[in-house]
């Protein structure tokens, strides 16, 4: 049963992409789909619960279904046109797959396969999430609503972890109805959708041997890599974030609205998944906005106020609504603003240096960007690609400024918030790297040498 | 004339383009075995540094290692939950069958079960996790600032280090209505330890609880 939600959740992803207008590369469709169907289904499951209706696999199924006809109305109606779909198989641009390729796909490939089976074989391990997500996600479906018995039983017991975002619990929810075992098998196809979307769009500029490269070296990022079968919210997070960003990116390189709107959708289940991203979602709108200003395109003027739009709207619908009306729980009380203190900062800011340049979870990755980006800068002077640097500097400074502000133990800030919240930062590192002068002139000598 | 003239050039032509296109598709197959090459040189040394390296025998070769037999073993999902979890359920479980259901038990703060009991199995000591594999909600987390909600507990689980009787009479770290309740077995520290279980019937006895909460670790 549950491959009929993967499938489900395929489709419902793949028609919001067909009514957005995506639909020429197929590697693109399977990439973005995924992330967008159960995002979808995790809202419409919200649904469920806000009428009161309990939560089953029928009647997930049946909402899904619904919204999934919906979505391809206008293909319904024009069945008798018998018109086709026009789909380019996967690499039908790649007409030649070469040894070197495949030997990389290969080693990407072993190396997802032990996450995969670890996500989809072992049970629940973090604290976090056996006393958040997935006790929320348990007794949510012995109770068939999401509001179990264990916000009144358990009562001050409670940390904050069961009230973070609900993306994850909910996905959890999704699995768990149709009788898997242990629920979050969806994490890894986040994480292929992930590993997807990002060879495919460096492949696209790049030499295949560097774009799988740099594919091995996202995987091979130890503590994230942990992350991919370890259920938590942070790494679904971060799939959301890199891929809406990678799609600003070329939003802003081409122009193309379709590209915005994917974009704005995927931070917004961003948001949906970790609340403190609505911070980022309003550095992301600004940053936006200045490129916008700076390559004076007025009649996007408004797409800034949209792209935050949609992620307060998500996160208003948790943190305003559900949380202190449904639930009776007041996030904001951990937030206190209007203070100075030297030493809390400095110790945040040592802290935190720290961890980002921990080798023993990152691999090398925060010196190699260092050194491509000061080659970058100082040799190429390249703002091809500046949108995606600013970008992580805003968010480590976001960062800074978020937990100054958070009013809970500093040091586990640092030390769980911070150290999984980077995780948004090293995919988009590494995508500088792809997308630098550097390396494409480095593509580019490979290329010619080939063709010579 | 003129047609065989043709004739013969497009002939030397088809041959030259032979030629060439043979050249050219054997240049690039030598241009791809030598990227194969190295790319396998990349991977030997990418994999060859230390963090990756460590990283792939303990991350990746080890569970390529026990996949088959992981794989082909018919597990119960009982028993997959209990490998993972090991001392952390089998708490939970002994808790759930001792004790009465109108008990509620309180639990020390987890950094006096890390420091006296194990600094890898203190998962166990907590009421949500107890919650969350016994259904049950009769526990409670030892705080600071929710003193009166204490006055509730039934029982309290302390850890003393495990000692012949003599010297656990002037011991003051064993509790009057103290049982042993599980243990005794030896730590990471190497010390020998049980886990106590002291029956609250009087206010006092909750104060000398929270008061051995409060006491540094016998076990440095």
């Amino acid at each position: 049963m549950y491959f009929l939600t993967l499938l489900l959740h395929y489709t419902i992803g793949y028609g919001i992409l067909k009514r957005l207008g995506f639909g020429e590369r197929c590697w693109e469709i399977i990439g973005l789909a995924f992330p967008l169907g159960l995002g979808s289904a995790t809202l419409l499951l919200f649904l469920l619960e806000i009428f009161s209706i309990p939560l089953t696999f029928a009647s997930t199924t049946l909402l899904s279904s619904v919204f999934l006809m919906l979505l391809f109305l206008p293909e319904i109606l024009r069945i008798h046109q018998k018109k086709t779909w026009k789909i380019k198989p996967p690499f039908a641009s790649m007409k030649h797959i070469s040894l070197t390729e495949w030997l990389m796909l290969g080693i990407i490939a072993a190396l997802f396969f032990i996450s995969a089976w670890r996500c989809f074989y072992f049970p629940v391990k973090t604290y976090d999430s056996i006393v958040g997500i997935d006790l929320v996600a348990k007794y949510a479906v012995e109770d068939e609503q999401f509001k179990s018995r264990i916000f009144s039983e358990l009562g001050t017991e409670l940390s904050t972890q069961p009230y973070y975002a609900p993306f994850a619990a909910m996905s959890q929810i999704l699995y768990l109805l149709p009788g898997l075992r242990f629920g979050k098998i969806w994490l890894s196809v986040m994480f292929l959708s992930l590993l997807i979307i990002f060879y495919g769009t460096l492949r696209k500029d790049i030499h295949p041997v560097l774009a799988g490269a740099l594919t091995l070296a996202l995987i091979s990022i130890p503590e994230m890599y942990a992350y991919t079968y370890l259920l938590q919210t942070d790494f679904a997070n971060a799939v959301f974030v890199c891929i809406s960003l990678i799609y600003l990116y070329h939003f802003i390189r081409k122009g193309d609205v379709k590209y915005f709107w994917v974009s704005a959708l995927l931070f917004g289940l961003a948001t949906w998944t970790r609340s403190e991203t609505i911070s980022f979602a309003g550095l992301t709108s600004l940053l936006l906005l200045v490129f916008l200003l700076r390559q004076k395109r007025a009649r996007y003027y408004l797409f800034p106020i949209i792209f935050f739009g949609i992620n307060f709207m998500l996160f208003g619908m948790w943190n305003l609504y559900f949380l202190p009306i449904e639930l009776g729980y007041s996030p904001e009380s951990y937030f206190k603003v209007g203070f100075w203190d030297f030493e809390r900062l400095d110790r945040l800011w040592g802290g935190m240096i720290e961890i980002l340049t921990s080798s023993r979870h990152w691999g090398y990755i925060p010196y190699i960007f260092l050194a491509v980006c000061a080659a970058n800068l100082i040799l190429f002077r390249d703002q091809n690609n500046l949108f995606i640097l600013l970008w992580i500097v805003f968010l480590f400074l976001g960062f800074v400024v978020l937990l100054y502000h958070l009013q809970l133990h500093l040091d586990a800030n640092i030390k769980f918030t911070f150290r999984r919240g980077t995780f948004k930062l090293w995919p988009m590192m590494i995508f500088y790297i792809g997308t630098s002068e550097l390396l494409h002139r480095f593509s580019n000598r490979i290329t010619e040498w080939e063709k010579k | 004339m003129r047609h065989k003239k043709a004739k013969r050039q497009k002939k030397k032509h088809t041959a030259t383009k032979n030629r060439s296109s043979r050249k050219f598709a054997t240049s690039k197959l030598h241009k791809q075995i030598i990227l194969l090459f190295f790319s396998m040189g990349f991977l030997a040394m990418y994999f060859s540094l230390p963090v990756y390296n460590g990283w792939l025998k303990n991350r990746i070769i080890k569970f390529y290692k026990a996949f088959p037999t992981e794989f082909w073993t018919e597990k119960s999902i009982d028993d997959i939950i209990k490998d993972r979890h090991q001392h952390n359920l089998k708490f939970v479980n002994l808790m759930k069958e001792n004790l009465p259901d109108s008990a509620v038990v309180l639990f020390p703060p987890q950094k006096y079960v890390k420091e006296n009991f194990s600094p890898g199995v203190y998962l166990w000591a907590h009421s949500v996790w107890n919650y969350y594999f016994s259904g049950r909600g009769n526990y409670i987390n030892y705080r600071e600032n929710k003193r009166p909600e204490l006055s509730r507990a039934t029982h309290a689980v302390t850890i003393a280090e495990s000692r012949p009787l003599p010297a656990r009479l002037i011991s003051s770290r064993y509790l009057p209505n103290s049982k042993l309740w599980f243990g005794p077995i030896t730590n990471e520290n190497g010390k020998m330890v049980e886990i106590r279980l002291t029956q609250l019937d009087s206010p006092q006895a909750l104060e000398s609880v929270l008061l051995e909460y409060q006491k540094p670790s016998m076990l440095e």
